[in-house]
């Protein structure tokens, strides 16, 4: 241990680099994953299927594209949605549908364009009896398109996902992983 | 003040290298007297700013959108990335066409600067050195450039371990302005050139003489079968 501290305060160039390489394989990952944010539009532009609800559809475990640059949102489209309150995205199919229409004039900015109002929307699970009122913040009965939804589903890859469901069900798992990686990164040198 | 020797595989390329590439500075360093140079890391400088500065960009945003959320941050995440890859493609850039497998920069009293630059051929136990030789001579500058091969076997003991003194042998014999810095391993190179002279001259004569006895008529039969056992 003592030899090993050595060494590195002999070369610290070297470790210094070490440390950096694996600090770029983690930051690359990240800023990756914040460009597809940024190009969605979305905080969550990748999301997997944690639950059966929309069966035939999607099974657990589906990793699910999302796009988040629309405005609306309309009555079949499967949308990705976040509960005031609660941390778990939720995929569900949009069944119903209101837009409070703007009265003319009352709406319309100084510049003279008129704003869209966010569309109230009601979602489903397909494979679920009943809509998800009972899902939804106390006292709320209907989703706003701008404020709620993190995106809608735009491409899917099936099961691959399911990796993910294992590592947070077994945290052990993810301990391990991050390990491996850890370690192997810091041993192997370029090239 | 060095690390205890590293035993590595003979057989792994990359360990070959690096471990060469690593010993190439402590030698030159200190070689004797005036003439030893001191190492420039500016290269190496760079490469760290540019990688540290780009990890930085990454963690202050992490650390942002943990505590801020998404609505917050949004407006900095777009020129973050920005900045993060422009940043990436740079240290890319630096390392594979600037510092292009640079392993030594050093300079010494008189301005004189050497730099080293190592390379191999994937699947050969072939050492290639760039050396560039810069000195200020009084008006115009001097350079030398100079590309050396050498088989790693020769600073490589059979048990993967680095023979440092090898090593430095066969930087002084077949790096000029080394060569005269470090007289002593010099002419302990030369003077193995030498014995090898002498074994291969003594392997040839033997050879020779070989041949005038197998070309006798008698031995002709036999020889063929000892030469080519398996094959007859």
């Amino acid at each position: 241990m003592f030899s090993e501290f050595k060494s590195v305060l002999a070369n610290p160039r070297q470790s210094l680099q070490q440390v950096l390489n694996f600090a770029l394989v983690l930051s690359t990952a990240f800023m990756l994953w914040k460009s597809l944010s940024v190009i969605s539009n979305s905080p969550s532009p990748i999301v997997v299927v944690l639950s059966g609800s929309m069966e035939p559809a999607f099974q657990r475990g589906d990793l699910l594209f999302l796009w988040n640059r629309d405005v609306g949102a309309e009555v079949g489209e499967i949308v990705v949605y976040n509960v005031k309150g609660k941390d778990i995205p939720i995929v569900h199919r949009v069944v119903r549908k209101h837009v409070t229409m703007p009265i003319s004039g009352i709406e319309a900015s100084a510049n003279g364009s008129t704003s869209i109002p966010s569309p109230k929307l009601l979602t489903k699970g397909d494979n679920n009896v009943a809509d998800d009122t009972e899902l939804y913040a106390k006292g709320q009965s209907y989703l706003d398109r701008n404020e709620d939804i993190i995106g809608s589903v735009r491409g899917y890859i099936p099961a691959v996902g399911y990796v993910t469901i294992m590592l947070s069900e077994h945290p052990w798992m993810k301990t391990a992983m991050l390990g491996i990686m850890g370690v192997m990164v810091m041993l192997q040198r370029e090239q | 003040m060095a690390s205890p020797p590293q035993k590595i595989s003979l057989y792994n390329l990359t360990d070959l290298k690096t471990q060469t590439d690593d010993a190439l500075a402590p030698i030159l360093t200190s070689l004797p007297s005036t003439s030893k140079f001191t190492q420039n890391h500016y290269f190496t400088n760079v490469r760290l700013v540019l990688g540290y500065v780009a990890v930085t960009i990454a963690g202050v945003l992490f650390y942002a959108d943990w505590k801020l959320g998404w609505d917050a941050t949004k407006a900095y995440t777009a020129p973050a990335c920005v900045a993060y890859f422009l940043l990436n493609g740079a240290l890319t850039y630096w390392a594979w066409a600037i510092e292009s497998g640079k392993v030594f920069v050093g300079t010494r009293k008189g301005g004189q600067k050497l730099t080293l630059s190592s390379s191999v051929t994937k699947h050969q136990p072939i050492y290639k050195l760039k050396i560039r030789y810069e000195a200020p001579k009084t008006g115009t500058r001097f350079v030398d450039d100079q590309t050396i091969e050498g088989s790693f076997t020769q600073w490589f003991n059979t048990h993967g371990f680095l023979d440092k003194k090898a090593l430095r042998r066969w930087l002084a014999g077949n790096i000029e302005v080394v060569g005269l810095a470090d007289p002593e391993a010099k002419k302990e190179w030369d003077e193995e050139r030498e014995d090898e002279r002498v074994d291969e001259e003594v392997v040839s004569a033997g050879a020779m003489r070989a041949g005038a006895t197998s070309s006798t008529p008698t031995n002709d039969g036999n020889a063929t079968k000892r030469g080519r056992p398996k094959k007859a």
